[in-house]
């Protein structure tokens, strides 16, 4: 099955007007930005919105049974059952003849019972559960009833043109009874477990949505004081200044606020990035320096939303300020094989080293989680130290 | 010092923060800022220049945490009073409560500033090992304070080799030389348990500086320090200690 949180673009065309202001150039600080540039950038923010389908699948109970899947598993599971009912036959019978004969009978039952259910699918949906439920079980009794009579119709003209198959049923009622019966019951073991099984996947997915987003909420509260502190300073010595950082974090919360399961476009998702270290920069002025590399192709790619920008909150948090001389945060952003490649570096001293992983590894798990339930394997999180650096490497399929 | 007007030493490491507070401490009657500085260090030697009544000291700052620095100005005799300021450390807030030490939420408003630098006073070492201890940065000092005469000298505790208590004092023997500190073993040993290692009742080695440990033909094990050159005592029961440690290097 897909992953439940894959990002599915559901509109591609129009509504998404990307504009490429401002892209800071390798070794260009920031602050150098127009701010009337950086402004304007963000007034188009809001439109950028990407529709989402975090479950590809609808929310009806019964699984799609024309995918390919799903077809071998019914095949598979009929098999079984076919063996079950084939030892089950009393002693004197011979065990392979019974077994391809309940088997060929089974396979026809089945595959025509998945046709049946794969056309009608769409209109049992707009049904209510116990509806088409019943609608289901009906539907699968009716066709185990009409395959059972044509078994039956084809064996007895067979014999009427003196062609003896020892195939084919010869007591009509007990036949056709006694497959209303097993089907009656597999049919309904069956919608009983296609309903818990739903209902299971969606608490899964629930409960997957309810962490993200009580995660995703978590700026760290030493930031945002920190930068409440700075704009009640700029109120009076820079107000232009203090306008535009509450600009900024307004923005900033608004990104952590909407919907969590929302992607973002990579041109949004560095735009969030700037806007963030802009206050940061506003805040720790000469101590810190940002080195940004990001690869142009990447600027139509699709990341989840706010993947990229705790990284950064991190590398300040943990590399920068508690460094006495300030230092730089390298960010690079790559196409590699189909692959966006991210990478976050920041200082490390032994002093800093102590304490950088506590905080930090909440925030990476957290990223990790939600590459991985949109990615599954493909998306991936890696943290390399070296002798006096930290980088985080983000690794995740290219898709627009 | 003058007893109607109170002189303020403001220290933190974000420029606005400083300026901000700056501008609060002169709107307020009877309060005057003496000096300004963004680290811990640069504070120490402040106190000893300017005598401030207060100071102003954020929390998390690079270098010297603000509660390491009050640390070494509690051992100062003509010790200041000290308000901390902070934006959000969620560890230490508890024990300010519950230590009675003054602190500030930034972003400061003017009443409260006035009230807490009228009301500020001089924090125990007690207060603040207890306030220290609750905040996970600096629990563990990087500094060990000399007093000499009426100004502190700073030993980061990397050059520490090891500490030595005599009958009275404990000395504290460093690349630089050694010095004598007023502080009990027992305490060190527990604050720097990660890094040194109690060899014998009366030292405490750090774990930087060993190099080998020697035995004497009458049984005894002696220890040698990196840059010294007489060897140290090893007490009978942490032989054990001691060879399970060089043998995990």
């Amino acid at each position: 099955m897909r992953p439940a949180l894959k990002p599915q673009p559901m509109s591609k065309s129009g509504a998404i007007k990307l504009n490429d202001t401002g892209e800071i150039g390798a070794g260009e600080s920031l602050d150098r930005r127009r701010p009337g540039t950086s402004m304007n950038t963000r007034a188009t923010t809001s439109s950028r919105r990407i529709a989402f389908d975090p479950a590809p699948q609808d929310d009806f109970f019964l699984p799609d049974f024309c995918a390919a899947r799903m077809v071998l598993s019914i095949v598979l599971a009929l098999e079984l059952l076919a063996l079950t009912l084939a030892l089950a036959r009393p002693s004197g019978t011979v065990f392979l003849t019974e077994l391809a004969r309940i088997s060929l009978f089974m396979q026809w039952l089945g595959l025509t019972a998945a046709a049946a259910l794969c056309y009608s699918r769409r209109w049992l949906a707009k049904l209510s559960v116990p509806v088409a439920a019943l609608t289901a079980f009906s539907l699968l009794t009716v066709n185990v009833v009409i395959v059972s009579e044509v078994v039956f119709l084809l064996g007895r003209s067979l014999a009427e043109r003196g062609v003896i198959v020892s195939f084919f049923p010869d007591s009509h009622w007990t036949f056709l009874l006694r497959n209303v019966g097993i089907s009656a019951i597999v049919s309904i073991m069956l919608l009983r477990y296609f309903f818990v099984a739903h209902q299971w996947s969606l608490h899964v997915r629930a409960e997957a949505r309810a962490r993200i987003n009580a995660l995703q909420a978590r700026i760290r509260p030493h930031f945002f004081f920190n930068t409440m502190n700075t704009i009640a300073s700029l109120t009076r010595t820079d107000p232009s200044r203090a306008e535009e950082a509450v600009a900024d974090l307004a923005d900033l919360f608004r990104a952590t606020m909407r919907d969590s399961v929302e992607p973002s476009r990579m041109s949004e998702e560095q735009e969030l990035c700037r806007t963030y270290l802009r206050i940061e920069k506003l805040r720790l002025g000469d101590r810190l320096t940002i080195q940004w590399q990001m690869a142009d192709a990447l600027t139509l790619g699709i990341v989840p939303s706010l993947t990229i920008q705790p990284l950064l909150e991190n590398a300040i948090h943990h590399g920068i300020e508690p460094l006495d001389g300030g230092g730089t945060v390298w960010i690079t952003g790559e196409l590699s094989d189909d692959d966006i490649v991210i990478t976050v570096t920041n200082p490390v001293t032994e002093m800093t080293g102590r304490f950088i992983r506590p905080g930090n590894r909440l925030a990476l798990e957290n990223i990790r989680e939600r590459l991985s339930l949109a990615y599954g394997e493909r998306g991936r999180v890696d943290v390399t130290e070296e002798e006096g650096s930290y980088t985080v490497t983000l690794r995740f399929p290219y898709e627009e | 010092m003058n007893r109607s007007e109170l002189n303020v030493l403001i220290v933190d490491d974000e420029s606005h923060a400083r300026e901000r507070l700056e501008r609060l401490v002169g709107e307020l009657p009877r309060c005057k800022v003496v000096g300004l500085c963004g680290t811990g260090l640069e504070a120490l030697d402040l106190v000893n220049e300017l005598a401030p009544s207060v100071v102003l000291l954020d929390i998390r700052m690079p270098g010297m945490s603000g509660i390491e620095a009050a640390r070494h100005l509690s051992t100062l005799s003509e010790a200041p009073a000290v308000v901390f300021t902070t934006a959000y450390d969620e560890y230490a807030m508890e024990a300010f409560d519950t230590q009675a030490v003054g602190y500030l939420l930034k972003p400061i408003r003017k009443e409260r500033l006035d009230k807490a630098l009228h009301q500020a006073a001089r924090l125990t070492a007690t207060q603040l090992k207890l306030v220290a201890a609750s905040d996970p940065e600096s629990a563990q000092r990087q500094h060990i304070a000399v007093r000499v005469r009426d100004s502190l000298r700073l030993i980061p505790v990397k050059d520490v080799q090891f500490f030595r208590a005599d009958q009275k004092y404990v000395s504290v023997y460093h690349t630089g030389g050694e010095d004598l500190i007023d502080e009990s073993l027992t305490e060190l040993t527990e604050e720097f348990s990660a890094e040194f290692l109690r060899i014998h009742r009366s030292i405490l080695v750090s774990v930087r500086y060993l190099e080998a440990v020697e035995k004497e033909r009458a049984g005894r094990h002696f220890v040698r320090i990196r840059g010294r050159e007489e060897p140290l005592p090893v007490g009978r029961r942490q032989v054990g200690n001691l060879k399970r440690l060089l043998r995990g290097r």
